[in-house]
């Protein structure tokens, strides 16, 4: 059997259903190398294990008589901290809202409750989803299990590294500019920015409300998919959300990739952003794995690189400085300074390019949308660089900027960060798989045939070793 | 629109929108920021917008079924 921090939901659920494995202990387990390691890594802002007990005890009690509630049951998960779960403090990573106690949970915390899920804490994240990695909060930031003088990603970052070190299956994390995908992508593990609307931003502190995802980050794409089932579905109470019941994540799983027709978006990391060499090469092989098992490849092309990027910088500045207007007027000091200046981007964009931007983005979701006439998913980069040093401001800002998730923020399409291997420091590279609208399951079939044909969920981080 | 801001021009252009509370390296923050901001505008395509695009925010209304 696999280490017991290292379980899958799949296997652990099956254990905890047959009652070969107690709730209790598995949560203990957990607890225990979070105790142990997470001085390092800093992945938690509030952990709970008193409150991961009392979950774990009822879930035992009613698995014990019969009552099993499905593939949660008794596992735990992570939340980043902009999701609400009642009564505990909602901060953002911020000094602002320290004392931010929600009232009511998320509704994805509260379908996560409902599916028996052991809450074991909240989740270190950019200030505000944005600022970060910063060392001026009253929280420091997650760092790289891989080797912990790295960057983590972000701003789900707590969500990442928390799910690579093996403290949670499976963590919540949001994705407004790539924020599930990039912490998926340096820390090697699964994140999924679902179709837009397809999960309920209710209770979740916004960012950007046109581009604001929420997803799940988990070690394996069957596992990824196990839980964007349990949290997707429509909600009278969100704007944005869909009309579209979710569900079937899982229906295409171990189906194999013979004969589905994959566009590759080559030009976004070897054109419009010249990716580092290992990255490009952990991609491209990527490519030739599917084209092995059967997949019909071939390069696409798509709007420039820079011009998604522009869309939604002008859409995600604007709509977060409407926000944060008033603090910004009367508390600018008690921001970090890398959430203030990104923030502070919003102030003087012009209402007729906030405009421009929409209207080009209804132009170019359009044309991407057009091309799945003729392919059932394309494959791209997700960072253009493996993780750089944490305490590195330059390397940090350059690399934040080399990506080609935004894009998929735009559109508003499933977009899925799969690891691709390793560089030769030993740190994670990964690509991205991208469906059509509510193409979920077809995106993780994809994903999990590459998955299974290159098993790199089977490495972890090892920390003990110091690094 | 001129991307030279000075600092004097961010301080004025931050107090007409009620931001009077940002010191000295706050305001070279929005200067480098809204510098950003400013270049970011020159990427966007607009050339390429015909007057009737219409923005990704239009809405569709449903009918009522009961009229």
């Amino acid at each position: 059997m696999t280490d017991v921090v290292y379980l899958g939901i799949a296997e652990a659920a099956e254990l905890l259903r047959s009652k070969k494995l107690s709730p209790v202990e598995y949560a203990k387990a957990l607890i225990d190398r979070i105790e142990r390691h997470d001085g390092g890594l800093n992945a938690f802002i509030r952990f709970t294990p008193d409150l991961a007990l009392e979950d774990a005890r009822r879930a035992e009690a009613e698995i014990m008589r019969g009552a099993w509630r499905g593939p949660l049951h008794g596992v735990p998960y992570g939340l980043k901290d902009i999701v609400d779960y009642v009564g505990l403090p909602t901060t953002a990573h911020s000094k602002i809202l320290k004392d931010n106690v929600a009232a009511t949970d998320a509704l994805v915390t509260q379908k996560l409750r409902e599916a028996g899920g052991v809450f074991m804490g909240k989740l270190s994240t950019h200030e505000f989803a944005i600022g970060g990695p910063s060392f001026d909060l009253p929280w420091p930031p997650a760092r790289n299990p891989w080797n912990r003088d790295h960057f983590c990603g972000g701003s789900s970052s707590g969500s990442g590294a928390a799910v690579a070190a093996g403290f949670l299956p499976a963590a919540i994390g949001t994705d407004t500019g790539g924020s599930v995908r990039n912490p998926a992508s340096m820390c090697g593990v699964v994140g999924i920015k679902p179709t837009y609307g397809l999960v309920s931003r209710r209770g979740v502190f916004p960012l950007s409300f046109s581009l604001d995802h929420v997803g799940p980050l988990t070690r394996t794409v069957r596992d990824n998919a196990l839980m964007l089932d349990l949290i997707a579905g429509p909600d009278p109470l969100d704007p944005g959300s869909a009309a579209h019941a979710g569900g079937a994540c899982t229906a295409q799983l171990g189906r194999g990739v013979e004969g589905l027709r994959i566009g590759v978006i080559r030009h976004f990391y070897t054109r419009d952003m010249e990716a580092d060499a290992e990255m490009t090469a952990g991609i491209d092989a990527a490519v030739k794995t599917l084209a092995d098992l059967g997949a019909r490849v071939r390069e696409i092309e798509t709007a420039p690189l820079s011009e998604y990027l522009a869309v939604n910088r002008t859409i995600l500045t604007s709509e977060a400085f409407a926000i944060h207007e008033n603090w910004m007027r009367e508390r600018p000091q008690d921001y970090g300074a890398l959430a203030r200046e990104r923030l502070m981007a919003g102030a003087f964009v012009r209402a007729a390019d906030y405009v421009n931007a929409t209207r080009l983005r209804r132009k170019i979701t359009d044309a991407f949308h057009a091309l799945f006439t003729d392919i059932d998913v394309a494959i791209t980069s997700s960072s253009m660089d493996p993780a750089c040093r944490i305490d590195d401001p330059k390397a940090v800002e350059y690399t934040y900027a080399r990506q080609s998730r935004a894009p998929f923020n735009v559109t508003g399409s499933p977009a899925l960060s799969v690891p691709a291997g390793f560089s030769k420091a030993g740190l994670p590279l990964a690509m991205q798989v991208v469906g059509k609208p509510f193409s979920e399951a077809m995106v993780y079939r994809v994903a999990d045939a590459y998955e299974q044909a290159t098993q790199w969920f089977e490495r972890h981080p090892r920390l003990d070793a110091g690094r | 629109m001129p991307n030279d801001l000075t600092l004097e021009e961010v301080r004025t252009m931050a107090a007409e929108i009620g931001m009077t509370r940002l010191d000295d390296a706050h305001l070279q923050q929005l200067m480098r920021a809204t510098k950003a901001a400013r270049a970011r505008r020159a990427a966007l395509p607009v050339a390429t917008l015909e007057p009737a695009d219409e923005p990704a925010h239009v809405f569709r209304l449903d009918a009522d079924p009961d009229r």
